[in-house]
């Protein structure tokens, strides 16, 4: 297990690195530079801009140094928020990133496991076909459309709820629901179907054989297995609610990290675009990691090797 | 002797998108206490589906019963409630299937299914449901049962994990054990284990086994009585003694022909029986048997034979044999 | 043993019968397809939203007048009326919603249907030639996707959409780049079980060159999980059209997609709603009926995915 964890590690850290590589030259390809959109800035101090973030020196120096900087754990200077690095404005903003795709993602798996649940053990009644047609609805459902309809209606119609910033709890409701429904709704039918599979397998018909109450032939013995297809899908969930708020946290007035990555890549602000890129492809790796670790608890069939 | 179980006029049908497939078609049958009752077809026979039948376990839908009576030491189990039911499944009746691997759970470990059914059945806390369910362990011949049961069931041999689904089918000392094919899925000298295995606990507990198989060298050693199944019917029935030594039905004397046998001379060609099983939603009119049979005439091709009886333990039901 | 119902089940089904046989299985598919309700009325809202937004827009110019982008300042933002005709009233510069949300769907199903034929071209070729060749290549290819997987690719393709000139083919391309992994998978799984059968043995034994075996001969028989996969993937790309859109990284305005619609929405909702709800509903309405009817396709073409 410990072999495991360390050579995936190692796997990590190459990807790690490709995605670097990758970033780097990709955003150094194109025309133009940080400071080219901005007013007419004359020659000097756009030579001084230019020497102050290193953009004067040959691009493999660049490189160089720039690898150099991160293994130091420096993800280098704004361009765009001259007064602020990008370690300070990723440490002040990911974290609430983080906070809304936690909650995301809890009302998305519990609401998805509970749904996909019923839907299997209920097979082919009403319960089964409200389920899944909320889960259909649910998928077709994107968070900028979700999110508007439910600002409209609980905060600005019920006024329940605020239609966005941050601070407490109610601040998170509207966001959480927006980011993690569409996952809610895959989950649903993840589980159902791997719910449906097992409760067909063998060893259910023993488990009733048993004598077992029915309660305990789902949840004890059938759930394990039929959840292993949402565990497998989680990796790419995380990763996909990330990504899925940047909308939201723009929907919402969040300040997340989502709105300044738009806004670098808008304003070509190299290094927090590489930076925020690191962090989040870093933070999915680690979590795709622990995924499979959760798979193998889950099934002892699986061995690490 | 007493009477554990009767089963009378059992129909057990499935009813599928455009058909309805009539696994089992009027199936009657007793057994006594500490009885070993064969019953014999190939697949698609309706052995299975009566064995589950016994337990009500058949999936409904979109399985359903037109007609039939179970009757378990006087409770009608189709007539029984759920919670009834329960109780009997696993501590009175238990059954064993034919694919360890599969009918066990991969998930959780030995120990907590074994443990799962005292603690269900008879109460016991997990102390006590450990320390029996380790010596039945050892009873059913499993090795250091105190490591293994900690083990989850793909760490086990497939002899070995049926010697787990007997000491789990037992541990309840249950009247009466289903067993479903519970040699196919093994080597040849796994299988004699396990049967010898299953005969000492009968002796040992009392306990009465059906036992399933389309093998008719399984029921040779095993059982006194047996049954044999064809297209959800019973066609003949007899002391097993008398089925070798003097089948009546055409479908008996086919399978009988169609395994090998020690004592025939070496080299001698094994005779299949010709076609395939019949398709249970389209069964043929007469005798189900009679597009396979070699003595079928026309009154085959039209009514369903009447029972003929030899003596007051065998009898089978064709038109082509006579008292 | 299994029992007889799962005998008749299985028998009943030509799924699982020679893939060779290609019109049955065609023709199965088509039958059961239509038996599928849920999926024929979704087939029906589709190939009304594609028929309204191929000609929606040209019968409103040329009776009403309207354009996507003829503004009306004077008439500004007004609520759903008749007459005037504004289905779906007007946004903040007097343009028709209703012309323009019609324009955003044609914008969306181009670059859905594109985005995803990409994929599936891509993917398909890739598969095959994976599994093709097997071993080693076989290995690295396949690793070369999984890396892909890990990463978090959106945000390269709006490093790419943004950093590069923005162009509708560029969105294509970027979107389809993104989509081609699991065709690639799917494919690949397939080719590895297909090329073991006599026939691809019969076709290498009378020295049919490998570009042909692949093209000719497996790429056709993987075609039903890759149709599958493409009906799938129409909404997928639909909806990261408009995710990229509504960043405003997609499709510029004035023309409209459904992304872009959406995000004007948001900006005047608190005064106007119709211009987030008729966009938002139009396009739930498009992503759930190619849904369903990806899944009716899905159960007909493979009845033992089926999720029932």
């Amino acid at each position: 297990m410990l072999k495991f964890i360390l050579r995936r590690s190692v796997g990590m850290v190459i990807t790690l690195f490709v995605i670097i590589i990758v970033s780097f030259f990709v955003i150094r390809l194109a025309k133009g530079s940080p400071f080219s959109q901005e007013r007419e800035v004359p020659p000097e101090v756009l030579k001084d801009l230019e020497a102050r973030y290193g953009f004067d020196k040959p691009l493999p120096q660049q490189f160089y140094n720039y690898m150099n900087n991160i293994v130091h754990g420096d993800l280098g200077l704004s361009t765009k928020y001259p007064q602020r690095t990008v370690n300070e404005i990723i440490a002040i903003s990911l974290p609430k990133t983080m906070v809304l795709g936690f909650f995301a993602l809890l009302w998305a798996v519990i609401v998805g496991v509970t749904a996909g649940v019923v839907g299997a053990v209920r097979q082919n009644t009403k319960w089964d076909y409200s389920a899944m047609s909320l889960a259909m609805v649910g998928i077709s459902l994107p968070s900028f459309v979700l999110g508007p309809l439910l600002i409209l209606f609980f905060a600005l119609y019920l006024l329940w709820l605020p239609a966005g910033g941050w601070g407490s709890a109610k601040h998170l409701i509207l966001p959480a629901i927006t980011l993690g429904t569409i996952y809610a709704a895959y989950i649903a039918r993840l589980t159902r179907g791997g719910m449906l599979e097992v409760i067909r397998a063998n060893f259910i018909r023993t488990a009733r054989a048993k004598g077992l109450k029915e309660q305990v032939v789902i949840w004890k013995h059938a759930f394990k297995g039929g959840i292993l297809p949402v565990v497998t899908f989680l990796g790419p969930a995380i990763a996909n609610i990330m990504v899925g708020s940047v909308v939201v946290e723009k929907i919402f007035n969040t300040p997340g990290l989502g709105p300044y990555f738009v806004d670098a890549a808008f304003n070509r602000d190299y290094f927090l675009i590489m930076g925020i890129v690191i962090v989040y492809s870093a933070f999915l790796l680690i979590l795709n990691l622990l995924v499979d670790v959760v798979y193998g608890f889950i099934d002892p069939r699986i061995r690490y090797e | 002797m007493e009477k554990l179980l009767s089963v009378d006029d059992l129909r057990i049908y499935f009813k599928l998108e455009k058909s309805i497939v009539k696994a089992v078609d009027g199936l009657s049958f007793d057994l006594n206490q500490g009885e070993i009752l064969g019953i014999v077809g190939e697949s698609g026979s309706g052995k299975s589906v009566t064995c589950l039948g016994l337990m009500d376990l058949n999936p409904q839908p979109p399985a359903y019963y037109p007609s039939g009576k179970i009757v378990f030491k006087g409770t009608n189990i189709m007539k029984a409630t759920k919670e009834q039911l329960r109780k009997i499944r696993g501590n009175e009746i238990s059954m064993i299937f034919q694919d360890p691997m599969s009918s066990l759970n991969p998930f959780l470990t030995v120990e907590t299914q074994l443990c799962e059914v005292l603690i269900e059945h008879e109460g016991l806390t997990a102390d006590q449901a450990r320390k029996k369910a380790i010596d039945m362990l050892a009873r059913v011949g499993i090795p250091s049962p105190d490591r293994r049961i900690t083990q989850y069931p793909h760490q086990f041999s497939g002899g070995m994990r049926q010697r787990v689904m007997i000491a789990m089918a037992l541990l309840c000392r249950p009247k009466l054990l289903l067993a479903d094919e519970p040699t196919t899925a093994l080597d040849v000298t796994i299988q004699a284990q396990i049967l010898d295995l299953m005969k000492e606990l009968n002796r040992e507990y009392g306990t009465s086994i059906i036992l399933i198989t389309h093998d008719l060298g399984v029921v040779a050693g095993m059982a006194e009585r047996s049954l044999v199944m064809y297209a959800g019917r019973i066609v003949e029935r007899a002391s097993t003694k008398d089925l070798f030594q003097k089948p009546k039905h055409p479908y008996t004397h086919a399978l009988l022909k169609s395994i090998p046998r020690l004592d025939e001379v070496r080299g001698k060609k094994l005779d299949p029986i010709p076609g395939l099983p019949p398709d249970l939603s389209n069964l043929p009119g007469g005798c189900s048997f009679h597009p396979r049979c070699p003595k079928a005439v026309d009154k085959c091709k039209q009514t369903y034979p009447d029972v003929v009886t030899f003596d007051p333990t065998h009898n089978a039901s064709c038109w082509e044999v006579s008292a | 043993m299994a029992t007889p119902a799962q005998n008749l089940n299985t028998t009943s089904t030509p799924a699982q019968s020679n893939l060779l046989e290609g019109t049955s299985l065609w023709r199965d598919a088509w039958n059961r397809l239509k038996k599928n309700k849920a999926a024929v009325v979704c087939g029906f809202v589709v190939v009304f939203l594609i028929i309204a937004c191929a000609l929606g827009p040209n019968l409103i110019e040329w009776i009403f007048g309207y354009t996507y982008e003829a503004q009306d300042l004077s008439y500004g933002a007004k609520g759903p009326t008749l007459r005037p005709f504004h289905l779906f009233g007007t946004d903040f510069f007097g343009r028709d919603l209703l012309t323009r949300v019609l324009v955003g769907g044609r914008v969306s199903l181009k670059v859905g249907l594109i985005a995803a034929t990409v994929a599936a071209v891509v993917g398909t070729i890739y598969g095959a030639v994976s599994g093709f060749f097997g071993g080693k290549v076989d290995d690295s290819m396949m690793r070369f996707v999984d890396v892909l997987y890990a990463l978090p690719y959106m945000f390269l393709v709006i490093i790419l959409v943004t950093i590069f000139e923005k162009s509708e083919s560029l969105l294509f391309v970027a979107l389809g780049l993104v989509g081609w992994l699991t065709t690639a998978r799917i494919v690949r799984g397939q080719v590895l079980s297909l090329k073991e059968q006599e026939f691809i043995q019969a076709a290498r034994s009378i020295g049919t060159r490998n570009i042909n075996i692949i093209f000719r001969h497996l790429i056709p028989n993987t075609l039903g999980p890759v149709i599958v996969y493409f009906t799938l993937t129409v909404p997928t790309m639909i909806l990261q059209e408009a995710f990229l859109s509504f960043l405003g990284l997609g499709i510029q305005p004035p023309k409209p997609s459904l992304g872009t619609l959406m995000n004007d929405g948001a900006n005047q909702m608190l005064v106007y709603w119709w211009t987030i709800v008729f966009p938002g509903i139009f396009m739930s309405l498009l992503l759930f009926s190619l849904n369903f009817l990806g899944d009716g396709v899905r159960d007909a073409l493979d009845p033992k995915m089926r999720k029932d």
